[in-house]
């Protein structure tokens, strides 16, 4: 097997519904905005492959739906991540209030390591903010969780926030492998991952 | 305006029917579902659309005028009680006060209204308000709140909103809608609609009015709250119409491919609610058969010539104590009451479909009797041997079929009344038809008559000479298969007409009074002449 990358990433992105987790993977993997008011049904996934380094890294994000009725399916989806991406609406301090039951929902469904990054979105409608960022960098801290303000719409940090998000689980686990010089070796399959490694296992 | 009062006199029959005689109401709407449902499955066929996911059967049967109704019924019964909390006239009137609350224009103009997911714990505050039924200021909650805690009550129901029973004509119907948009298209999936709300439970049928309208209400403010059909469809389809068993993976896939009937719903929210052209029709039949009270004797008179397998005595006996196919036997006399249309054309069709065709047991009884009589018969000795060549071994099998428990199925009497399964009469030309003019002369196919396996029978009246014919080897098997030829004196001369390879397997007229002609068509249903 000889595959085109280094590592394979998974993230996932959640957060109350209508925040922008679909908008901000729309931006990220297409580079596109769409001003369609649509609802994600279950999940939906998008990949775009980054340079890091002189290390290639296909990243496989999956867009869950906010919906609570639809938590039985992202929920499964949980377990397999690199990385969690808790998505707010800064305009609606109920999704930032919402924050806390999404990081117990990831306590429970995800990996005990998992990377964590809380994104502030809608950073475009700053007349509306409802969110300061002192609030939210306090919250962040308090967390022990990175935080980063974006914009899907006028592409504000978002390249940002996921390459954040990748380096950070680069580290965590690339060093391993390339201790080694192993060959690319992360793989996933459904619902859950492995790390070549057999000693240390990043996820569960 | 002379429309108008006629809608609601249709809806104002239906109601009554509906509280006064349910199972009749609930059969009649059942059949008129599988006619619309039943067209749906040849046409998706016809089409040719190999690759489309084959068209789940309706759990409650293809013939539904067999003894599976009534398995049904109790069926449909036992899970009108689930487990759980089902919905009752509490969840009801807490669900409209939500729904009154949201409809006002200030709040169903807000942007992402049922969309939004608002603040929990206010919204289990709300919650526990309502089940206490403490008054509540619904003005001191976020519209988002109000519209989580109206999605989570549906979504808190044992089953969806509109029964699990249903479920799979919802998927056939998703199948319509998926794919062309023909008007022709929508008034299938509209007509099943409205019969499928009228067989709800009576309070979840008033809930989903009321929510549809909501819908329909938030939809058409979609430029200020951006909630189009389709997004809102996206939102309740897991909520009206998903099981609650379904694992993720089926969940997530039915989900998506059942939000198209969700939107039409959401769409025509009024006119799903309306009573479909020939249920009405037949609503007011029974209404004017119950009035007159002679209805029931009026319209076996008009079925111009039925067969039965039975005898008059059992036959009775079984009509006595089964309503539903004493219901079914008038419907169909009434659809042959109906002025002449290419519309009384499909449903005399489909009935005959449904009634004869679909049901393997009764085909093969006439498949084998048909055979039993070609084996018998010198002059389609070709025929005969192209047959045992096909069907080696096929002489057996019929003798096992004939003495087999499923022999009994004849005897019911619907099934023989308005099922005439002949097989097929292949020679169209000859037009192997029955005249049924009593006391005109008679003469029996000779191919037939000689072999000895059409026996004629007399009747047990005088008055109404049946007509026996049974593809039975001997007599000793005859008595066996035909219960109560025994009894039978000689028939009267009368007249039949087969074609070469037509078969008559028991024949008994109900009635005398015959008017019309009927014909026996090429594929072995029975066609009525006027």
């Amino acid at each position: 097997m000889n595959p085109d990358y280094d590592f394979l990433f998974k993230l996932l992105l959640i957060g109350d519904s209508g925040v922008g987790k679909s908008c901000l993977l729309l931006r990220f993997a297409d580079d596109l905005y769409s001003e369609s008011y649509i609802s994600t049904i279950g999940v939906d996934f998008k990949i775009r492959t980054i340079q890091l380094d002189d290390k290639i890294i296909k990243l496989q994000i999956w867009d869950t739906a906010g919906q609570e009725r639809f938590r039985t399916i992202t929920s499964s989806y949980y377990r397999g991540a690199h990385g969690i991406i808790v998505v707010y609406d800064m305009t609606d301090a109920e999704s930032f209030a919402s924050l806390k039951n999404w990081l117990e929902e990831v306590d429970r469904f995800a990996c005990p390591n998992v990377s964590k990054l809380l994104v502030g979105n809608k950073f475009d409608l700053t007349s509306k903010r409802a969110v300061d960022v002192e609030t939210a960098e306090s919250f962040s801290e308090e967390q022990g969780i990175p935080f980063i303000e974006t914009s899907a719409k006028n592409n504000v940090n978002v390249e940002n926030a996921f390459m954040r998000m990748a380096t950070e689980i680069k580290e965590r686990i690339g060093p391993i492998s390339c201790a080694g010089d192993i060959p690319p070796n992360i793989k996933i399959d459904s619902g859950k991952c492995s790390v070549a490694d057999p000693n240390k296992s990043a996820c569960c | 305006m002379s429309c108008d009062n006629s809608v609601s006199s249709n809806r104002s029959l239906a109601k009554r029917m509906r509280l006064e005689d349910p199972d009749q109401f609930q059969t009649l709407v059942r059949m008129h579902l599988s006619f619309v449902l039943h067209l749906t499955l040849s046409d998706t066929e016809a089409d040719g659309t190999p690759d489309k996911p084959k068209i789940r059967p309706l759990k409650w049967g293809i013939a539904p005028f067999t003894k599976k109704l009534k398995n049904l019924t109790k069926e449909t019964a036992k899970e009108d009680e689930p487990p759980g909390v089902p919905l009752t006239r509490s969840t009801v009137a807490q669900a409209n006060k939500l729904i009154t609350y949201l409809s006002k224009e200030e709040n169903i103009v807000q942007e992402g209204v049922f969309r939004r997911s608002g603040k929990l714990t206010r919204q289990q505050e709300l919650k526990a308000a309502l089940a206490k039924n403490s008054p509540v200021d619904l003005g001191s909650y976020s519209v988002h709140d109000v519209a989580s805690v109206l999605k989570s009550i549906l979504a808190e129901l044992p089953e969806p909103l509109l029964t699990d029973v249903y479920y799979p004509a919802y998927c056939q119907i998703a199948d319509l809608c998926g794919g062309d948009q023909s008007v022709n298209q929508s008034t299938r999936v509209l007509r099943s609609l409205q019969l499928l709300f009228l067989l709800l439970p009576r309070e979840n049928r008033r809930l989903l009015k009321n929510l549809l309208r909501l819908l329909h209400l938030t939809a058409s403010h979609e430029d200020s709250n951006r909630m189009s059909p389709q997004n809102l469809a996206t939102l309740f389809t897991p909520h009206l119409l998903c099981s609650r068993k379904l694992s993720p993976e089926v969940f997530h896939s039915t989900a998506a491919n059942l939000s198209c009937v969700i939107v039409f719903m959401i769409n025509e929210s009024t006119s799903t609610f309306g009573i479909p052209e020939a249920l009405a029709t037949d609503i007011h039949a029974y209404w004017e058969g119950k009035r007159k009270n002679t209805f029931l004797e009026r319209s076996i008179s008009e079925a111009k010539t039925v067969f039965s397998f039975t005898d008059r005595e059992l036959s009775q006996k079984e009509d006595a104590v089964n309503p539903t196919e004493t219901a079914l036997a008038q419907l169909y006399a009434h659809i042959q009451g109906l002025p002449e249309s290419s519309h009384k054309k499909r449903l005399i069709k489909q009935f005959n479909k449904e009634n004869g065709n679909g049901t393997p047991r009764t085909k093969s009884l006439g498949i084998s009797i048909k055979k039993h009589i070609f084996n018998k018969n010198a002059k389609a000795k070709g025929y005969t041997d192209y047959l045992n060549l096909k069907n080696s071994g096929m002489s057996t099998s019929h003798h096992s079929l004939l003495n087999s428990p499923e022999r009994k199925i004849p005897r019911t009497p619907l099934t023989a009344k308005l099922r005439l399964n002949l097989g097929s009469c292949s020679d169209q030309k000859k037009s192997p038809s029955i005249e049924d003019d009593i006391g005109e002369d008679v003469t029996t196919d000779d191919s037939l008559s000689t072999t000895g396996s059409l026996t004629t029978t007399p009747p047990p009246s005088p008055a109404a000479p049946p007509l026996i014919a049974t593809g039975s080897n001997d007599n000793s098997e005859e008595q066996e298969t035909c219960g109560c030829s025994e009894r039978l004196k000689p028939l009267p001369a009368r007249k039949l007409d087969l074609g070469d390879e037509g078969s008559i397997l028991g024949t008994q007229p109900r009635t005398h009074t015959s008017r019309g002609q009927s014909q026996i068509g090429k594929d072995g249903c029975l066609v009525f002449l006027e």
